[in-house]
């Protein structure tokens, strides 16, 4: 910014230099946003590591998840059991690792029904306005009236049981609240004087909407979008718990809360693996959320 | 940055048909309630000849950025009609239009909002020519980098993003946006209001050099009298939206015709030429009245001096009173108006 401060129009003065044809490569821009934003980097990395026992469960796991021992049932943590045994002598280290593949699976089916659902909704609704925008926004307020678990329950219900099935509904539970953020952001955006000059080169609806809203409604979209991510593992948890999600005895985060929480009274440790599982899959979730969105945005790049 | 030179019309254009014909125009505005309608416009007709400068004057809330978004076909009248280079937008499709509209360009108040903060400055100087068609994107690339280096700017500005440009160096962007898509009308809707002072000059010079070379015509829309009588060929002076004045910029400064042109010119604060010192000046009291109960008959009456009976019940007419001077009083001649009788005098005429 210095090289042209003072005279504030200084370098209308001073043509021709050659362009600066590359802004820095990927990897290098990646290096300089860690290092801008370690706590971030950190919580990136927490997910990459969850991602990478979701997709390698059967090699990172020392047991079968679903193996019983009778012999050793809500065992403490020792050598044998990093996280002891559950109820069943099931080792929970290796559930806790399988589980991470149904929790995030679920997490990330929920997000992406909602965003592929919520986003073109809201972006029609308040782009278009008129009588389009009141149908679809009285259509959303019905949907948002509803407490979400009782909908999804209910949607589940008319879908079947099923983790898939139950995730969909989560999904379908989420859209409306993405939709109404699109459409806050559409209605306010569609005013922008860029749109207008957009409209006066001749620009379709389809470009404003593609080049000029979405890009710059997309911002509280992806942190809404992290945040739904927390929540998501959350719903799974609350739908396994209540029988709807996981099916036994495959195990998921929340299916093993639910379990734990039976012999909560004997063994309440039994609840810390797959509880602090999900506390901090969710904060990470939000952290890189937050770290996005700065890095989106232009005007806080220096 | 003398009006003499923008005077005249680009050689290579057809001179026959007005680049903007506005009959009767009317834009009214819903109230949010929808009880009552708010009268941006009320009834306005005039030309705006291909090459010149066609100044609107006015105080805000006089509906002159609305005729200017009308004349970008941003906005469609209430009532009247407008055509664009002899053409009704109602009779083209919308693709049509979509194309035809290109012709027809804005630049506007605010340089940042004008631009997408989220493209670099040569993405948002390619975005016009991408729905022109018939370019590859190396032709492209090479027009937009000439199109910034022919408003002053170095090349090397086109990767940044618009919050890393000063306010003319964006307004400088805006204006090499369009020229790719060789408008014939711009309207340029206080494009210098939201600069410094000391940039307010090279961007008007800019506008006076590009219209010579160009053979645009601007619609100069701004509320500082001063610099649309620098710029313009010929002011409109609107006021609750109507237009009370039109004519060739010398004539309207010099001799002024209605009394609120002169209220607005008393008002400037900037040191104006000789002949202009020592005249009748007039200062108005109170406020523009609401656009959404206009006072009646004419719209000025309730701060004009010279006011008597008539002018509450009746409207006065458009008339010609001088060769290409147009006027809406009731009192006025013309050589002017008549010395303001006594019994205004305490009103804060001298």
């Amino acid at each position: 910014m210095n090289d042209m401060s003072p005279p504030a129009d200084a370098s209308a003065t001073a043509p021709t230099t050659p362009p600066r044809v590359d802004r820095p490569g990927l990897p290098l821009r990646i290096l300089h946003w860690m290092i801008d934003d370690p706590i971030a980097a950190i919580a990136l990395l927490v997910l990459l590591v969850i991602f990478i026992c979701a997709l390698f469960a059967d090699q990172i796991a020392p047991y079968d998840p679903t193996l019983q021992d009778y012999a050793a049932m809500l065992n403490p943590p020792s050598a044998m059991h990093l996280l002891g045994t559950d109820d069943l002598g099931r080792d929970v280290f290796s559930r806790l690792i399988h589980g991470a593949s149904a929790s995030v699976y679920a997490a990330v089916l929920a997000v992406t029904v909602a965003t592929v659902l919520g986003v073109p909704v809201g972006l029609i609704a308040g782009y278009t306005g008129g009588w389009i925008d009141q149908i679809i926004s009285r259509l959303l307020d019905t949907f948002l009236s509803f407490p979400a678990i009782v909908l999804a329950i209910a949607v589940t219900g008319v879908l079947g049981i099923g983790l898939t099935n139950a995730m969909l509904s989560v999904g379908i539970v989420f859209a409306p609240q993405l939709a109404r953020l699109v459409r806050a952001r559409a209605l306010v955006l569609k005013q922008e004087l860029y749109v207008e000059a957009s409209q006066c080169f001749g620009a379709s609806s389809g470009w404003i909407l593609m080049r000029h809203v979405l890009p710059n409604a997309i911002q509280p979209v992806l942190v809404q979008m992290t945040l739904l991510m927390a929540v998501g593992l959350l719903a799974e948890a609350s739908l396994s718990f209540l029988g709807l999600g996981m099916q036994p005895p495959d195990p998921s985060w929340g299916s093993m809360i639910a379990r734990a929480y039976v012999y909560a009274q004997i063994a309440p440790a039994q609840m810390y693996a797959p509880g602090i599982a999900i506390l901090i899959t969710a904060l990470a979730f939000n952290t890189v959320g937050e770290s996005l969105r700065e890095a989106l945005d232009p005007t806080s790049r220096t | 940055m003398n009006r003499t030179a923008a005077a005249q019309p680009h050689e290579f254009i057809d001179t026959t048909t007005p680049v903007a014909s506005v009959t009767n125009l009317s834009i009214r505005f819903p109230t949010l309630d929808g009880t009552a309608e708010l009268r941006a416009v009320d009834d306005v007709s005039f030309d705006i000849r291909h090459g010149e400068t066609f100044g609107i004057i006015g105080e805000s809330g006089s509906g002159k950025s609305t005729i200017g978004r009308v004349l970008a076909g941003l906005l469609a009248p209430s009532d009247g009609t407008v055509q664009f280079d002899g053409t009704d937008r109602a009779t083209l499709s919308r693709r049509k239009w979509r194309s035809f509209r290109r012709a027809f360009q804005m630049i506007f108040q605010d340089p940042s909002a004008a631009l997408n903060p989220r493209m670099t400055i040569l993405d948002s100087l390619l975005e016009p020519m991408r729905f022109m068609g018939g370019m590859d994107s190396a032709e492209m690339r090479s027009r937009a980098l000439d199109a910034l280096e022919r408003v002053g700017l170095r090349r090397d500005l086109a990767l940044r993003y618009p919050h890393e440009l000063s306010g003319g160096q964006k307004q400088r962007v805006n204006i090499a946006r369009i020229l790719p898509l060789s408008p014939k009308l711009v309207v340029c809707d206080e494009v210098v209001a939201a600069l410094d002072v000391s940039i307010r000059g090279e961007i008007l010079n800019l506008f006076v050099e590009l219209q010579r070379d160009l053979g645009l015509a601007y619609a100069f829309i701004a509320h500082d009298i001063a610099i649309v009588a620098q710029i313009s060929d010929r002011i409109a002076v609107t006021y609750l939206g109507k237009f009370m004045e039109l004519g060739l910029t010398d004539d309207v400064i010099d001799r002024p015709l209605h009394p609120y042109t002169i209220a607005l010119m008393s008002a400037e604060p900037q040191p104006l030429p000789a002949h202009l010192r020592n005249r009748t000046r007039l200062r108005l009291e109170g406020d523009i009245p609401s656009p959404l109960d206009p006072p009646g008959g004419c719209r000025f009456h309730t701060r004009c001096p010279w006011a008597t009976e008539i002018c509450r019940t009746e409207a006065p007419e458009w008339r010609e009173l001088r060769p290409d001077h147009y006027t809406a009083c009731h009192h006025t001649t013309p050589d002017g108006l008549p010395p303001l009788p006594d019994r205004t005098g305490e009103k804060g005429a001298a």
